[in-house]
């Protein structure tokens, strides 16, 4: 999972501390007591055991599924991603079971800026989606003006940029 | 960002220098003593051993060599009380809130802090975070180790030979380095003028030839320690030595370093001091046998409703340990059931060795952690126990210093305290207060903070001193950022449907064990007389758990009072075990926030504030003043600039004061 923040302040920062000086060594520094012999040894061999992975599910009981209702102008082409994954053009309905994660969602619809935003699955909800032009957005709070060109509607191409 | 975040939140603290003391006790690598064998268990509690019951009726229990299944609710009517071992488990406080199910899944290695599906071998290690692993993944853990891929692959003794490794970053790791050899090349030269070719008899000399050779001693012993200190890492499994460059304390060990910490709960944060050093030198097997220690230890402590730990003093054969007077007239000591508990529960599973637990992994399979639980006789709960206990609050605030820690030329002033914060919690029982535990925890202090001029002061940020209340517990608890709270943390990337996204970022707000309140928090109300009855304020002060845990060593909050996240849910779990409460439910906080970052749109949404239980009636809480030092004895109101800080108007800010301010959340329901 994503390392905490404290944690992965302990690793990152000696790291950007060091790079801010921008020195590199020109030459390798032997590691005074790492030769051959003490060189780390490979991780240990596979287990033999085949369930030694999480289980897939927790086996929470079913508590049923929750209706999510994402509105928006149809006129607006706003297609609703999950990730990858074009959930279609709102509005829509999103049906997810009862307790299960919340949904980080981006909204994308041309001419407007791209929408993120998250769904609970606690209870059925309704959303509406307030989406933003960038004359729209100058007023929100965070704006700059060095914004980047409004997006069109997702291509195969857009959600390739994603997979990084 | 991590000081700009501070300024918001009681526990939204910067990470500090690492410290070294560990939680966990560090055990030393020493000869190994007898083998110890679990204590038989006695015939009286031995059930019947069935073998068609349904999950939710099965234990199971260790009669002899004999693993049995029996009767769960036969074992409870005689008096034995089922230990839950199972991946479902969970504080008893995080019952009613959804978070409860992200709960499990952290602690199974199933998902991340926000339900989602780990990728394949990724590894949450959470437990300095509240969070211990599950049993399955502790049984990952034995059948693993048990291969013995790291039996042979370290020398301890390397390791244990120094107390600590210093590191650096990389620039400076070179520059080390090569500082040590040139050391090494003037000591090597200057043998024969002192007439000896031993580094050992030049360091025991005087003078800087002396100094020299000791520090190249000191430096050869931290390189073969941190060599020994990479085989380990690999050898666990925890380091790709493919991607580390051998010798230097990159990103890859570092990396490594500290997932070995969190996993073996060290607090050492990427640096490598005694503790870890100790970690490093046990076998893997023997680093499980602790983890699984420490796992029984919370599993049978909430089985058992029970919360003393031995934490009200130093030894309980210390004649000043607290005591109780008992029905018979003799006092007796406050007991340590955390250690009977976890000694109890072992025993009833038939483990006294690292070896008894790989047994005990390779006889389940991953799927009886479905259902998995014990029948342990667990300690007789003290006489003072019942359903509906005397509870009240104690929170010292140790030495308090009001003085502006800068002196007139912006020199920092040194503000030493010897006693520290600490909470405990009473039980009166005979007309006696009794404390039950003695927890470090933090108070307010010096922060520094943003103004609305968007500048950043000092100002002192206290906890506040009096009579209080615990009315509402809140689990899950979510901190509602004030509007002014700048922009920077809240977003983040991460892995969303198989690929990586810019999302609005939940960490700080929670709900989560990051989140401010940690995973659960009382809310400190200030009760008073109105005319029609008690009202109640709410300053903004809560006692909370945390995921700062190096704050809990010393550090200052921004007025609340921290716990570790894990005490955090043992005490509420005990609150609601042994007082009445009214579940009020989750509490609508309706909050949306939208805001642009790097040419998107986020909308931060924030449906509620948490889970809430009222106490009934409330658990009084005392804030002691402490042992105020220095000159001043009240805080100074407002802000100050900061030293060395050139401010664009020399008007200070008006300083605003609501409990959001303070520390979020705002007023309670």
């Amino acid at each position: 999972m994503k390392r905490p923040l404290l944690a992965w302040l302990a690793v990152a920062l000696p790291a950007l501390a060091c790079s801010s000086r921008g020195h590199v060594a020109s030459a390798p520094v032997p590691a005074p007591a790492a030769d051959a012999s003490a060189a780390p040894e490979p991780a240990a061999p596979a287990p033999v055991y085949g369930d030694l992975e999480p289980a897939a599910s927790d086996d929470r009981p079913d508590a049923g599924t929750v209706k999510i209702k994402l509105i928006a102008d149809a006129r607006r082409q706003a297609h609703v991603l999950w990730g990858r994954k074009d959930l279609g053009v709102a509005p829509l309905e999103i049906v997810r079971p009862r307790g299960s994660a919340p949904m980080d969602l981006t909204i994308q619809a041309p001419d407007c800026l791209p929408l993120h935003t998250r769904v609970f699955a606690d209870r059925d909800d309704t959303l509406s989606l307030r989406l933003y032009t960038e004359r729209e957005a100058a007023a929100l709070p965070g704006y700059a003006p060095t914004a980047t060109p409004t997006t069109k509607a997702p291509t195969t191409a857009t959600k390739s940029q994603r997979q990084f | 960002m991590a000081s700009l975040a501070a300024s918001l939140a009681c526990d939204r603290a910067k990470p500090s220098a690492p410290i070294e003391a560990p939680r966990a006790p560090a055990l030393t690598a020493a000869a190994p003593p007898p083998r110890p064998r679990a204590h038989p268990i006695a015939a009286a509690d031995a059930l019947p051993a069935l073998s068609d019951l349904p999950p939710e009726r099965r234990a199971i229990q260790v009669v002899g060599s004999d693993e049995n299944q029996v009767d769960a609710d036969a074992a409870r009517a005689r008096g034995l009380t089922t230990v839950d071992l199972s991946d479902a488990w969970a504080p008893s406080v995080l019952e009613g809130a959804s978070y409860r199910a992200v709960f499990t899944g952290l602690a199974a290695d199933r998902s991340d802090g926000d339900g989602q599906p780990l990728a394949a071998g990724e590894r949450n290690y959470l437990e300095l975070y509240g969070i211990p692993p599950a049993l399955s993944v502790l049984r990952r853990r034995f059948l693993i180790d048990a291969q013995g891929a790291c039996a042979r692959a370290f020398d301890a003794d390397a390791l244990l030979a120094v107390e600590q490794i210093r590191t650096w970053g990389a620039s400076t790791e070179q520059k080390e380095l090569a500082k040590h050899r040139a050391r090494g090349q003037r000591l090597r030269a200057a043998r024969p003028d002192a007439g000896t070719d031993d580094l050992q008899a030049l360091a025991e000399g005087d003078g800087k030839m002396a100094r020299d050779a000791k520090e190249h001693l000191r430096f050869e012993a931290e390189r073969l320690a941190f060599a020994e200190a990479e085989k380990r890492l690999a050898c666990e499994g925890l380091m790709d030595a493919r991607k580390h460059k051998p010798g230097a304390y990159d990103t890859e060990m570092r990396t490594a370093m500290l997932d070995f910490q969190q996993k073996h709960a060290v607090m050492d944060q990427a640096d490598i001091k005694r503790a870890t050093l100790e970690a490093l030198a046990r076998q893997p097997l023997d680093n499980d046998f602790d983890a699984l220690g420490r796992v029984l230890t919370e599993r049978a402590m909430h089985a058992g409703g029970f919360i003393e730990d031995g934490s009200v003093g130093s030894s309980v054969s210390d004649p000043a340990y607290p005591t109780y007077l008992g029905a018979d007239g003799a006092r007796h000591r406050v007991p340590d059931l955390a250690t009977a508990s976890r000694e109890a529960t072992m025993n009833a599973l038939g483990i006294a060795t690292p070896e008894d637990a790989v047994a005990f992994f390779r006889r389940h399979p991953r799927d009886d952690f479905r259902w998995l639980r014990v029948a342990v006789r667990l300690p007789t709960p003290p006489e003072y126990y019942s359903r509906t206990m005397d509870l009240s609050v104690e929170i010292d605030r140790g030495d308090v210093w009001y003085d502006f820690p800068f002196d007139a030329a912006g020199v920092r002033q040194p503000q030493p305290r010897e006693r520290f914060p600490q909470l405990t919690l009473f039980v009166k029982w005979r007309g006696e207060r009794v404390p039950l535990v003695r927890w470090r925890t933090t108070v307010g202090g010096w922060r520094a903070e943003l103004a609305s001029d968007g500048q950043e002061y000092y100002r002192f940020k206290g906890s506040d001193v009096g009579p209080r209340v615990w009315r509402h517990i809140v689990t899950a608890p979510v901190w509602i950022p004030p509007a002014t709270s700048p922009l920077g943390s809240m977003t983040k990337e991460k892995r969303v449907g198989g690929t990586y996204v810019r999302v609005t970022n939940y960490d700080e707000t929670g709900p989560g064990f990051l989140s401010a309140y940690g995973m659960v928090a009382a809310i400190h109300e200030e009760m008073r007389k109105g005319p029609d009855g008690p009202r109640f304020f709410d300053n903004g002060i809560r006692t909370h758990g945390s995921f700062d845990y190096p704050s809990l060593r010393g550090r200052f909050s921004h007025g609340c009072h921290r716990l570790f996240n894990d005490l955090a849910m043992r005490i509420f779990s005990f609150v609601l075990d042994h007082r009445r409460w009214r579940a009020t439910g989750n509490v609508a906080a309706g909050s949306r926030r939208v805001f642009w970052s790097r040419g998107e749109v986020f909308e931060m949404r924030l449906p509620t504030r948490g889970y809430y239980r009222e106490l009934q009636p409330p658990i009084p809480v005392e804030v002691l003043e402490g042992r105020v030092k220095g000159t001043l004895t009240k805080p100074i109101a407002g802000y100050v600039p900061k030293p060395g800080v050139k401010y664009a108007s020399r008007r200070l800010p008006t300083m605003t004061d609501t409990p959001e301010d303070r520390a979020g959340g705002g007023e309670a329901p």
